[in-house]
């Protein structure tokens, strides 16, 4: 297994889509602080004008004796949205939102699946290790991949924040919630990476893979919603979303503190992990190479 | 004698479609073994099989004599369709890949391998930039580099020019006498086949109708005098005392295949027809090797000088004596 394992880090090192995804994950960060301070620009820019309007309209009331208006307390009070989010605001939107568990998916479908449609699978298969061997050392080189890839988008985050936030936004960030975040995603995009591992495995196509795992990123909270609603007209007090690992990632910032989260977190992960494993393990091992 | 593969009933079924129907297979050591079949015949999956890409429905097999089949498979090296290649990759790093996952500790063990496919001289070239003859050179290396005992190839030289098929036919030769690797090798193109292989097995769908040597090929394609006669046997007797002919066989009921005296065609037969045998037909016949095999794909003429077995495998009956 250690053997295999070498091979795909190489393979790792060498495999373009990865550093290319990496690099998007970046880039989004980049982005969303860019987009951050344009949206300051546009509201710093719309408070002026407003002001210039609210001259025209205090000359106005001067001639009815009034200078108070409730425009003015409001236009004066404006905390611009970059302050408001802050680093920790964008950190949350790369991992608790969509972005890196999008470019992950993608990066995992293409190492995973690459193997099928090149036919380089056939290269290990029959070589004197058991599929089991062969499929966990590809899963446990895509996770260590995933896990990779969030922690430099991460850090990028974090660098690119520190640059447009200065020495106080970082001083201001809660560093044990933000560890502690970090730790309940990375178990997150562990159990995610198998999942994607998983369906990889089942469709052994680019073409089928990856929409269908981008779909469970993009829709599968909104399933588990609608689940949520059903069975509460059912009247039945079970709640699918409490067990969804996507379900989960979304809510991880606002609960992190509270400890039985962390241990519900860790559980649900630890047992998708576990599912995903087990059922890619057992397809691998009974489905015909091609 | 020491078989290297040894298959017993190995049948294969996709949904109610049996690709590999109670296949009989057997490979000597130092085989050249040549796979023929249509498309579809069921070569392709046997192979899988043998390589462990795909389970068998039934039957089973021993692999270097031992049905430790996972085992035994470290012994196999192969090429099935394709060659698995990372396209974006050069020669050298895809060899890598393999040098780690096989645990090969040697660092020059690549490059000595991709001298001996002569594929050592292509520096940073990318694997899709490869012609043919270079990704099925590549493949082979693939599959020599573990130093397998036994090479399955999968229809090697498919798509490449006379110049590639011969470097791909001299690399094999030299394999199987410098190495003494057994090889079990399928191909479409049968006059090429025949140049290397030493045994053969033809497979129509998904049965293995015949198995035979090259030496047992080459006196069925010989060159011959075809009688057609109404009475076999007399004429046989007419053709021992009269004629002096012993080498002939009897393929057919009323057929006479004489192996020599052809160019004493006019008075075989007129001393036939003297002692009253009623003489239909008589002409020279041959074939070469790929019409030979045409025919046997194509009419089951296996059916005519041989007979099959309970799982319709054919078992040849001797050659050029009197099998009348």
């Amino acid at each position: 297994m250690l053997n295999l394992f070498r091979g795909e880090c190489y393979k790792l090192r060498k495999h373009k889509p990865f550093y290319i995804c990496t690099l998007i994950g970046v880039c989004i960060a980049l982005m969303l602080y860019g987009t951050l301070f344009m949206v300051d620009n546009l509201e710093q820019m719309e408070s002026q004008e407003t002001q210039t309007d609210f001259s025209v309209t205090v000359s106005v009331n001067e001639e009815t004796g009034s200078t108070d208006t409730p425009e003015s307390n409001s236009a004066g009070s404006t905390i611009p949205m970059s302050q408001q989010i802050g680093i920790v605001g964008v950190i949350e939107q790369m991992l608790s939102g969509s972005f890196v568990s999008f470019i992950m998916i993608l990066f995992v479908c293409i190492f995973v699946i690459g193997e099928h449609s090149n036919g380089t699978v056939k290269n290990v298969v029959g070589k004197g290790y058991s599929r089991k061997t062969v499929f966990l050392s590809k899963l446990l080189a895509t996770e260590m991949a995933a896990l990779l890839m969030t922690l430099i988008i991460l850090g990028g985050t974090l660098l690119f924040g520190a640059f447009f936030f200065g020495k106080s936004g970082i001083q201001s960030m809660n560093w044990e919630d933000l560890a502690a975040f970090t730790g309940m995603h990375l178990l997150f995009a562990a159990a995610l990476t198998a999942i994607a591992t998983l369906i990889g495995e089942i469709t052994r196509s680019l073409a089928a893979g990856i929409p269908i795992s981008l779909a469970v990123v993009m829709f599968s909270t909104s399933l588990t919603t609608g689940l949520d609603l059903l069975f509460q007209n059912l009247n039945l007090d079970w709640k699918p979303s409490d067990y969804w690992l996507l379900d989960l990632q979304t809510t991880a910032l606002a609960e992190i503190v509270k400890q039985d989260f962390i241990i519900r977190g860790t559980a649900l992960s630890l047992a998708w992990l576990l599912a995903a494993v087990l059922l890619g393990m057992l397809h691998f091992n009974k489905t015909d190479i091609k | 004698m020491e078989y290297i593969l040894q298959t017993k009933g190995l049948t294969k079924q996709y949904g109610k479609h049996t690709v590999v129907n109670h296949v009989d297979m057997h490979i000597e050591k130092g085989d050249i073994y040549g796979f023929i079949g249509k498309n579809g015949a069921g070569k392709t999956t046997f192979m899988r099989m043998v390589t462990g890409f795909a389970a068998p429905l039934e039957g089973s097999m021993e692999l270097f004599g031992s049905s430790e089949l996972e085992k035994q498979r470290v012994r196999i090296g192969s090429l099935i369709e394709q060659p698995g290649l990372y396209g974006k990759m050069t020669a050298k790093e895809n060899m890598e890949i393999i040098r780690r996952n096989l645990g090969i500790t040697k660092k020059h063990a690549v490059d000595e391998i991709l001298e001996f496919v002569k594929l050592s001289n292509t520096g940073k070239k990318k694997v899709k930039n490869f012609s043919m003859g270079m990704k099925q050179r590549l493949g082979i290396a693939i599959a020599l580099f573990n130093n397998p005992d036994f090479l399955i190839l999968d229809e090697p030289i498919n798509g490449l020019d006379p110049a590639g098929i011969k470097e791909i036919r001299d690399l094999l030769l030299k394999l199987n006498h410098e190495r003494q690797i057994t090889i079990l090798i399928s191909s479409h193109i049968l006059g090429e086949l025949s140049k290397i292989a030493s045994r053969y097995g033809i497979i129509k769908d998904g049965r293995l109708i015949e198995e035979f040597d090259a030496k047992d090929l080459e006196s069925r394609c010989r060159r011959c005098l075809k009688l057609s006669v109404d009475d076999a046997n007399h004429a046989a007797a007419i053709l021992e005392e009269k004629c002096h002919i012993s080498n002939y066989d009897v393929p057919e009921p009323g057929t006479l295949r004489l192996f020599d005296g052809l160019d004493r065609s006019w008075a075989i037969n007129r001393q036939l027809i003297q002692n009253g045998i009623q003489l239909k037909e008589s002409y020279l016949a041959g074939q070469d090797l790929e019409g030979y095999f045409m025919d046997l794909l194509e009419y089951g003429q296996f059916q005519q000088n041989g007979k099959l077995n309970s799982h319709g495998t054919y078992t040849a009956q001797g050659k050029g004596g009197k099998n009348a």
